[in-house]
């Protein structure tokens, strides 16, 4: 009766068989049920067993699955930390995470978007091999003893002028001892005895102290005529610049006193100091002997031939040589500098030299010269002499590209007069490459525009080839009765301030006056439209122009007509200095309906206090349809139908301003954003709290930041920089107006001009020094574009 | 009959057939232009050989749920757009796409293949924001990966970092 074991099993299987099937025919919720109650029959163990096996099932290495393109959509949307993480993770994330892609598409998607420059090969070249000398730090630490060293040696020097330079031909100590800055330091407010350093030209490179350099190539190791940027290198040497620049800083209470040890923890760059002496020393012109007034960075690829023999007198008047430490001195040097300026002991016999740079620098001054400064490798030198315009300081300029112009083509020398027409006989295959290049279409030359305490106008023609190292000015104008204060330019306009309370507007090309705003007004000193006293400083943009005065508003003009659109008085006193930048910013102010923001505006002022306002554009239009708000600006013309009425709710609630009605459907005005204040400035122990409001943490030093009137003030991609009559130079945060780094002590006198741009501050004022400050130490930048 | 010219069928991997409303199967640009090429052919299924009928069950549910929501423009560089409103989910959305590891995997393959950009950018939202603030270990584990690299290389990975962090 017993079946064989094997025939028990066999029926077992097959009724096991037979009731899987009848399960697995079930109704879906009937087998959830099921599968639910025999779960439960099951042994713990068992049950927690399934549940691992269960959940590895259900995980999947999405990123590592996915085809890379998803892959790359899915880690684009983390951030750095997130991503280093990542790469971490395993092999196949790795390669992943180091995918040119990824880099590429974070790269075009930060804001504000991250461009490679394009660097050749051998600028490549020259960037490594100055980053990779190993004796940058050590040079650097020689540097800082000599420093101490040369202190008396290099500040307190017999009391002599300039001209002494000229006959002390014994100066083998590269003109150092000649006592070049004394006059202007014995004009300096420094208040006390602090010498006037120079720091050589090496590169502070102090902090990357022995750091090797990036592990990661800033290029990609394909060969192409020119390198290719390597992305993940690009975004991270980004990173790396932003968070030096925009690290807080604790501010130091004895700026004076240069203390190596602790300054260093605090990764404060050391600015290289550059003056006139430096300038001779790397084998250029003399720098500025007389107070620097205005400052501006020309980020622009620029050749010069420079050829030694000045065309007009046909004698050597600069000297600029690779070995520049050859102190040889050509008797003809000294005995006939009728130059551009004094000669400098150590100049070179004048060789035929091609520098070529992407990193310009030009400067004004009391000497009523401007110079071009080349911010090379082989250490900064002015190259050019911008003199013969003004015969009072120049106390502004500004640096613009503009299309070349058949008007202005006279002037450019590298306009090929091969535009005018091709031969007959030239096909298609005549037109080469060259010919694509140069035509004057797509071409832009870089002009400056000064002005001056004579009430000048000048413009230059900064790339021009012409021959020697002095230009003249391209045009000229007398554009206003009292000194030029500021000067601003775009492609078309340059507008102009004064202290005779008048702003002109000319066109770039012609310098022909478009508006004259104050000028019909002579005698009719009550209109209210007017400023009401010296115009300090302009911006300029597309439609407007924004002015400041002493009179402590800030007023926008229509540039089309020159109505006044709006004003406000911004401070408590007069404003020294504004800067204007449309550049997007990544918080901007909540909007309302209609509102379209246009930029930023920070304003500095004699109350030593900068602020920070938002430039709103808004429909005056109640009627206007959404079509007619975006379009309109496009499109002023059509906007005559457009309701005129103001609604009354438009009387501004944010400031105190008043809004003007436009002529065009459209109005602007300023919204206070925020004032930049610094934590207390005051030396410890004597400040004093104010506990009714605890936000304003000190009532001594006022929580201002700066102590003096705020002469400049510049607007970075993420910071602004601001500098004072109280000889600092200040970085804040764009965004939220937080103190950032204190860069005291490196100027003896009131600062007149800072500039910035993605990885330097500059600064200059009354002591004729500049410093720059290079965010950038140790990193290799050639695809960074400045 | 208008409202059977309405409705689309689609045939997917496993060879089930969905027949759906057209303004829900339009959300995918795939779909979308397909119909368009092919032009209306009543009966006629559109294959989908990439999705199975699990995912695309799930799918549809979102498509159903949004099908009044105007289309992404064809051509939109939503590069700055998605970034800059990242780790934002819709809060109908979070919800759908609370599914396993596998499910996800599926619907971003699957909303890559249908072309259904707001989906695929919920999916790819949904993995960073799992991947956020973990470490490599927390990654590692959170989907099963194992850690292959040499000491050597973690050392120049480890380099690498803190270049980068200075």
């Amino acid at each position: 009766m017993p079946d064989s074991p094997f025939k028990q099993l066999q029926r077992t299987l097959d009724e096991r068989e037979d009731l899987f099937k009848d399960v697995l025919g079930l109704p879906l919720d009937v087998r959830r049920d099921l599968v639910n109650k025999l779960l439960w029959s099951l042994p713990r163990n068992d049950i927690t067993k399934l549940n691992e096996q269960l959940s590895g099932i259900l995980q999947r290495d999405i990123i590592g699955s996915l085809p890379p393109e998803l892959s790359i959509l899915i880690l684009s949307k983390l951030d750095f930390e997130d991503l280093s993480n990542c790469g971490s993770v395993c092999r196949k994330w790795r390669c992943i995470v180091e995918e040119q892609a990824l880099w590429a598409l974070l790269c075009a998607s930060s804001l504000p978007p991250i461009r490679p420059a394009h660097p050749t090969w051998s600028d490549l070249q020259t960037t490594r091999s100055t980053l990779s000398q190993p004796k940058s730090t050590h040079t650097s630490d020689e540097d800082e003893e000599e420093e101490y060293d040369d202190r008396f040696g290099y500040g307190y020097i017999e009391p002599s002028n300039t001209l002494a330079v000229r006959s002390d031909p014994s100066g083998f100590g590269l003109g150092m001892k000649s006592g070049l800055r004394r006059n202007v330091w014995e004009r300096s407010t420094g208040n006390d005895g602090l010498p006037i350093f120079s720091y050589p030209t090496t590169p502070p490179s102090s902090i990357t102290g022995g750091k090797d350099l990036s592990p990661i190539p800033s290029h990609l190791p394909i060969p192409s005529t020119k390198p290719q940027p390597n992305f993940k290198h690009l975004y991270i040497i980004h990173r790396i610049i932003h968070q030096r620049m925009t690290t807080p800083r604790p501010i130091h209470y004895n700026t004076h006193v240069y203390s190596p040890g602790t300054e260093r923890i605090k990764m404060v760059p050391k600015p290289l100091t550059i003056d006139m002496i430096t300038s001779v020393k790397n084998g250029g012109l003399p720098g500025h002997s007389e107070a620097i007034y205005s400052l501006s960075l020309i980020n622009h690829e620029m050749k010069f031939d420079i050829n030694m023999n000045c065309t007009a007198c046909h004698h050597p008047t600069s000297g600029l040589a690779s070995h520049n430490h050859q102190a040889e001195i050509s008797p003809l040097t000294i005995n006939r500098s009728s130059g551009p300026g004094p000669l400098m002991p150590g100049q070179q016999i004048p060789t035929q030299t091609t520098v070529r740079g992407r990193e310009w620098l030009l400067t004004g001054s009391r000497d009523r010269t401007l110079r071009l400064w080349y911010l090379g490798v082989s250490g900064p030198k002015v190259l050019k002499i911008f003199q013969g315009g003004h015969s009072g300081s120049v106390l502004t300029h500004c640096v613009v590209k503009v299309k070349i112009s058949s008007k202005s083509s006279q002037h450019s020398y590298a306009l090929p007069t091969k535009s005018h027409g091709y031969s007959p006989t030239k096909g298609i295959e005549g037109m080469n490459l060259n010919d694509l290049e140069s035509h004057p279409k797509g071409r832009t030359r870089v002009v400056a525009v000064s002005g001056g305490s004579d009430g000048k106008i000048c413009l230059w023609d900064i790339e021009g080839h012409g021959q020697g190292s002095t230009v003249e000015p391209e045009k000229m104008i007398q554009g206003h009765r009292d000194s030029v204060l500021c000067v601003r330019a775009n492609d078309k306009y340059v507008v102009s301030c004064s202290k005779d309370k008048t702003i002109k507007l000319f066109d770039i090309h012609t310098l022909e006056t478009k508006l004259f705003i104050g000028g019909s007004a002579i005698g009719l000193e009550q209109d209210d439209t007017l400023h009401k006293g010296a115009v300090n400083a302009v911006g300029l943009m597309e439609d407007y122009i924004i002015s400041a005065s002493g009179d402590k508003t800030l007023r926008i003009w229509s540039i089309h007509s020159g109505q006044l659109l709006f004003t406000v008085e911004a401070h408590s006193r007069g404003i020294a200095s504004i800067d204007f930048s449309s550049e997007p910013i990544s918080c901007e102010p909540m909007l309302e309906p209609g509102e379209r923001w246009k930029g930023s505006l920070v304003t500095g002022a004699s109350d030593s206090s900068i602020k920070v306002f938002h430039l709103i554009e808004r429909e005056v239009s109640i009627s206007s349809n959404p079509d007619v708000v975006v379009h309109s600006v496009e499109d002023d013309k059509r906007s005559g139908d457009v309701s005129m009425d103001l609604d009354p709710s438009l009387t501004l609630s944010s400031t105190s301003g008043t809004l003007v009605p436009p002529p065009d459907g459209r109005s602007v005005y300023l919204k206070e954003y925020h004032t930049m204040w610094s934590t207390c400035i005051c030396p410890p122990g004597l400040s004093r709290p104010n506990d009714t409001h605890p936000q304003e943490r000190c009532r001594r030093c006022g929580n201002r930041g700066h102590t003096e009137l705020v002469r400049t003030v510049n607007i970075g991609e993420r910071v602004v920089v601001s500098g004072s009559y109280d000889s600092k130079v200040k970085v804040w945060d764009r965004t939220t107006a937080q103190h950032l780094i204190d860069l005291s002590g490196h100027h003896t006198g009131r600062i007149f001009s800072v500039t910035s741009d993605k990885y330097k501050i500059i600064s200059t004022g009354l002591d004729c020094r500049i410093n720059i400050w290079d965010f950038a130490y140790g990193l290799d930048t050639s695809f960074v574009e400045p | 009959m208008s409202d059977k010219k309405q409705q689309v069928i689609l045939q997917t991997s496993d060879d089930e057939q969905f027949t759906v409303e057209k303004i829900v199967a339009e959300r995918s640009a795939m779909i979308k232009s397909m119909m368009e090429d092919l032009g209306e052919q009543e009966g006629q299924a559109i294959p989908l050989p990439n999705v199975s009928s699990s995912v695309l069950t799930k799918i549809l549910e979102y498509c159903d749920h949004h099908k009044n929501e105007p289309l992404p423009a064809a051509d939109s560089s939503d590069a700055d757009d998605s970034r800059r409103k990242t780790s934002e989910i819709g809060e109908w959305d979070a919800r759908w796409i609370q599914v396993d590891q596998e499910m996800l995997f599926e619907i971003i393959l699957a909303a890559n293949y249908l072309d259904i950009k707001p989906l695929l950018d919920v999916g790819c939202k949904t993995v960073a924001n799992m991947i956020k603030g973990k470490t490599p270990e927390e990654i590692r584990k959170l989907f099963n990966i194992t850690n292959d690299f040499t000491p050597e290389e973690e050392e120049q990975i480890r380099k690498e970092n803190e270049w980068a962090e200075e």
